[in-house]
């Protein structure tokens, strides 16, 4: 099968940024998968999404739905749904969860366009499968972080995203809302979607159909079945 | 004799509505420190036009745009944070200031040097008015236009540019209408204290409401509040109009900071815990 999501040789820097983030990262994901990037911090997990969405400029080829990512970012975007990294509305956020969900189709509307009825339908309905209809007119900084995390995937739903970038997903919440959370992440996986996710938690790994050591900016695939720990046990004597 | 101070009253209103409209952006961009070097920035490049003697309106625009554009080149070769370059800026920005005034020596301390500094209710002319009015026309027809656009921005830039908004023009265009603002204001509140108009309504606004949407009515009309009153308290009690329009601005922030229903739930809540 064609891979939806494919990464190669891609070197990748920030600008300002001290040196090259990726040097000579390659994985690919065939359409349905759920693939897992794990690593220590700083080896360039978040940097893959961000290749992958068009955020940072990079050397290779990333290519998503076929397309090369540099080329086509406006129309990449439309289909990917995206988790960043440590992102908790604060209390006073100006946002309803509502116009959360409705925010990833701005960018398909013309400034002048109003936003149609089906929109705001298909929101609630997206926020009505992850049990948060009832606090659709909540300021989304009042819900809890898994609640948020949720609304995020809603988001994704609502946009008709073929693809879901999630970057640790998992991170500061507790056992409960981890185990949710999950839950919501392999179910959309059922249902069809492409997943690749940074993690650093075992939830994931079990369903994984691949999964990627990133390491000093470069990749390298793990065989399946294959626990965090033993990961970790390898990872750690190199020290960083 | 109101032909004379027509021109400042309506600068006043303008001058204060609009910085009460792109304030509530900047504000929730956390761009206060970016403000804050911009207005010095504009007063570097009046002060510079003052020396040459050359109108100010292009200098100080141009001076305020600089800084602007300056702040990621500069972060990214030096590998300093923002805020740290900003901070290199301002002194830098200031300090020309001081010396283009001060190379013109036998103008320095004239009036309209000082008014560089605090403002001028004498020093506006109709070409500030039309600035100013061309400025908050600009700015309410781009905020309309683009509402979606700039609120997603607001909220959370990268979820913004992942739904497809380009959310770096967008900033741009922010940024350039601060700059006018900064600019058109700057004869009438002066170089020292346009800041207090860019940030005060805009925080006074936060304050009674979470709600951008309602923040981009009130902090308008709280500027444009700042600005006629502070004019009046000038014109009556022969004060510097920069001075008194800032200190307005700031008893209106603490008066809704003391009625903000936002404090008493954090108190509720600090209570409750």
């Amino acid at each position: 099968m064609e891979p939806i999501l494919e990464l190669e040789e891609v070197w990748a820097a920030y600008p300002g940024g001290r040196g090259a983030a990726l040097k000579g990262a390659s994985l690919s994901l065939s359409p349905q998968e759920l693939g897992l990037l794990v690593g220590p911090n700083g080896a360039g997990k978040t940097t893959i999404l961000e290749v992958l969405l068009g955020f940072v400029p990079y050397r290779g080829r990333a290519r998503t739905f076929g397309l090369e990512v540099r080329a086509h970012r406006a129309e990449v975007r439309k289909r990917i749904g995206y988790l960043p990294q440590e992102l908790f509305f604060p209390p006073d956020a100006p946002c309803r969860t509502l116009d959360l969900v409705l925010m990833g189709r701005f960018g398909q509307l013309r400034p002048w366009q109003r936003l149609p009825r089906e929109e705001r339908k298909r929101a609630l309905s997206a926020l009505e499968r992850f049990g948060l209809a009832e606090r659709a007119d909540w300021p989304i900084g009042h819900l809890s972080g898994g609640q948020q995390r949720k609304a995020l995937l809603a988001r994704a739903m609502a946009k008709g995203a073929e693809i879901l970038l999630l970057d640790e997903p998992f991170a500061s919440l507790d056992p409960q809302a981890r185990l949710d959370l999950a839950q919501a992440i392999l179910d959309l996986k059922d249902e069809g979607l492409t997943i690749l996710a940074v993690v650093h938690e075992e939830e994931l790994l079990a369903r994984a159909d691949r999964a990627f050591l990133v390491r000093e900016g470069k990749t390298q695939p793990l065989p399946q079945k294959v626990r965090l720990a033993e990961i970790w046990a390898e990872v750690q004597p190199c020290g960083r | 004799m109101w032909a004379l101070i027509l021109p400042s009253l309506l600068s006043a209103l303008l001058s204060g509505a609009t910085s009460g409209l792109l304030g509530s952006c900047a504000l929730r961009l956390r761009l206060s420190a970016l403000g804050y070097a911009m207005a010095h920035a504009a007063f570097a490049g009046a002060a510079l036009a003052f020396w040459l003697g050359l109108p100010p309106l292009v200098l100080s625009f141009l001076f305020a745009l600089a800084v602007a554009a300056l702040l990621g080149p500069v972060a990214d070769y030096t590998g300093l944070p923002a805020d740290a370059v900003l901070a290199i800026l301002f002194p830098l920005t200031m300090a020309l200031g001081f010396l283009f005034i001060a190379l013109s020596p036998s103008q320095a301390l004239t009036s309209p040097a000082l008014t560089l500094f605090w403002g001028s209710l004498l020093g506006v002319g109709w070409s500030d008015v039309l600035v100013l009015g061309a400025v908050l026309a600009a700015s309410a027809g781009f905020l309309i236009l683009f509402r979606r656009e700039v609120w997603a921005t607001l909220v959370e830039r990268r979820l913004a540019e992942e739904a497809g908004i380009p959310a770096k023009p967008i900033l741009w265009a922010l940024l350039f209408l601060i700059g006018a603002t900064v600019v058109g204001s700057l004869r009438l509140v002066g170089g020292l204290l346009i800041y207090a108009l860019l940030f005060l309504p805009a925080s006074a606004a936060s304050q009674l409401t979470l709600e951008l949407r309602q923040q981009f009515f009130l902090a308008p009309a709280l500027g444009a509040l700042s600005g006629l009153t502070g004019f009046g308290l000038s014109f009556w009690a022969d004060l510097p109009v920069g001075t008194s329009i800032a200190l307005t601005a700031c008893g209106l922030f603490l008066l809704f900071s003391f009625l903000s229903p936002r404090r008493k739930l954090r108190l509720e809540e600090a209570h409750r815990a």
